[in-house]
């Protein structure tokens, strides 16, 4: 009797510790939307999410999050288009290609990638990578959507490579052994076999890599330009929904409409991330089915 | 006088060397095969006759399926394996280094012990070797699938659901499929790596039969663990312990007057 008593305080210790971070997300949940949901009260729908102005300070102010989500979503598109051929290749060679030794080196440097910390991209953004492209496409100024994302892009890469090679590390050797006695190459067994097979675990990656590029906010605030207007091209200055919120949190009066306008972003980008990482669950689990 | 000796002696012996060539496909010279510091297979000389079935037996870990794999040199995967003597496919050391490994694994075909159908559909599992081989048109490779399938005595049972996923079909359709796929190639030998050790009774069976009909038309080596398989099956057995050939002959010789003490010991179940 002793012994299951035992059993069943080790059982509730580790459930209540679980239920702790659970408990932690239910909080930024509700917080979320009881702060943001009272803009809806000022503002519609429609205009909130569609309108062409981000002027918060105006009198009357214009809570336009266009803009914000254009920004967004063109630094992360950016940031794809680079970080994903480099990703997906960086993960091809270290886990078909690489010798064992070359494999530990590039894993190792590209671990290291993921442990700069966000601040220091931003500053070697400003101090190197901006004025490079300034000069480099003769633009007026060098922080725009363009430097974004390729920090971001370069952010980005850990994350894809790392799923991406575990997914096509865990392609059974038999599917290339097969290929090979087929009469197939090297080269056309990774790309015929190899890489369908672990398509899916490789879309996860991708995808994950992308809520990383969504959500970043300390480099885009940095060398994204911040200018809340709708952009033409990647060379313009852009502000992502994240960047807003953290430059104009601190300066906002605690229960105004700017400040719900603010949290109503939020919600915006805690919907987007959760998207992503329920797709990204989603492939994962049909790709393990796949498999077998 | 001495001239003419010479000549009949050479000729004699182009007539020998040719009559072995007609009679065996494959032929094994004091064949070594290190894995790191491991000898797993030790100066083995056997001789494979064409559109026979050779059967090769002995306990785990005697060296059987790494000689199977460098047939087709499959152990090139293999970062640490080392090779030393000749096989010749017909006339030709496949280990030579104008040898394309891409040409001897198509003519030297594998079936592996647990079978392993791309997750791909079953049309596209037998396609594969084909288009890897640079066959596009779509017609040939229709009637190609549809031959290879019917070789693997697969066909009636997926002629209606190419299209469905391989991973779908049962253990034994796998197998049989996978052999389809090896098939499709038309390669000139056949290995088969204990294809039947992860099957049950009834789709065991089926190989047994579809290998029978199969010699007809290739030559075939297949690693068995089951003894009775291989009496039934082969035409000849090659018994390896330890990383040696033991006895290589005739199967109904091998199951009934062994001449060697281990093989009988072996084959009698005394150990393995």
């Amino acid at each position: 009797m002793k012994r299951r008593q035992k059993e069943n305080l080790i059982q509730g210790f580790f459930c209540g510790l679980s239920l702790c971070s659970i408990l932690f997300l239910l909080g930024i949940v509700i917080v979320l939307f009881k702060e943001g949901l009272p803009i809806f009260n000022v503002i519609s729908f429609g205009k909130l999410f569609f309108g062409k102005f981000w002027y918060p300070t105006y009198e009357p102010a214009d809570f336009g999050m266009l803009p914000l989500i254009l920004g967004s979503l063109m630094v992360t598109v950016g940031a794809l288009i680079i970080s994903v051929p480099l990703g997906v290749a960086s993960a091809i060679y270290i886990s078909e290609v690489a010798h064992p030794k070359g494999k530990e080196f590039v894993k190792l440097l590209i671990e290291l990638l993921a442990g700069v910390p966000s601040v220091v991209y931003g500053f070697f953004g400003m101090v190197f990578l901006a004025p490079l492209v300034q000069n480099f496409f003769g633009l007026p100024v060098g922080l725009n959507a363009f430097t974004a994302a390729i920090l971001l892009g370069v952010m980005a890469i850990p994350t894809i490579t790392s799923v991406s090679e575990d997914a096509i590390s865990a392609v059974p050797e038999s599917f290339k052994e097969a290929s090979y006695a087929l009469g197939a190459n090297r080269w056309e067994t990774t790309v015929k076999i190899t890489l369908p097979a672990a398509m899916g675990g490789i879309s996860t990656g991708i995808i994950l890599g992308m809520g990383r590029a969504v959500g970043e906010t300390m480099t885009v605030l940095m060398v994204a330009g911040g200018a809340a207007v709708i952009p033409h091209s990647f060379f313009e200055p852009v502000r992502t929904m994240t960047a807003t919120i953290a430059a104009e949190m601190g300066e906002t009066v605690v229960g105004g409409e700017h400040f719900h306008a603010l949290f109503a972003i939020a919600i915006v980008l805690f919907l987007m991330t959760l998207t992503f990482n329920i797709i990204a669950d989603f492939l994962s689990q049909r790709f393990r089915r796949r498999l077998r | 006088m001495v001239k003419m000796a010479i000549n009949m002696d050479y000729a004699e012996r182009r007539n020998r060397d040719l009559t072995f060539l007609k009679r065996f496909k494959m032929s094994t010279t004091n064949l070594n095969i290190w894995y790191g510091a491991v000898h797993a297979v030790k100066n083995i000389n056997l001789s494979i006759e064409k559109n026979k079935v050779i059967a090769i037996i002995g306990p785990s870990g005697c060296g059987k399926s790494t000689f199977l794999r460098s047939l087709n040199r499959m152990n090139d995967v293999i970062l640490k394996s080392r090779i030393e003597g000749k096989i010749l496919l017909d006339e030709k050391n496949i280990y030579d280094t104008d040898v394309d490994v891409v040409e001897i694994r198509r003519k030297i075909g594998m079936v592996f012990q647990k079978s392993n159908p791309f997750p791909k559909s079953i049309f596209e599992n037998v396609a594969y070797g084909l288009r890897v081989n640079g066959i596009k048109d779509k017609n040939y490779l229709e009637q190609k699938i549809e031959r290879s399938l019917k070789d693997a005595a697969l066909w009636k049972e997926v002629e209606d659901r190419l299209d469905s996923l391989a991973l779908d079909l049962s253990g034994g359709q796998q197998q049989r499929l996978c052999i389809a796929r090896a098939l499709a190639v038309e390669p000139e030998v056949v290995l088969f790596d204990e294809p039947c050790s992860a099957l049950d009774p009834t789709a065991t069976a089926k190989i047994e039969e579809l290998i029978q009909e199969l010699k007809k038309k290739y030559t075939i080596v297949i690693v068995t663990h089951n003894m009775q398989q291989a009496a039934r099956i082969s035409d000849f057995t090659a018994f390896f312990m330890l990383g040696e050939l033991i006895e290589f002959d005739k199967t109904d010789k091998i199951f009934t007057a062994p001449s060697k003490k281990t093989t009988e010991d072996y084959i009698t179940g005394r150990f393995g």
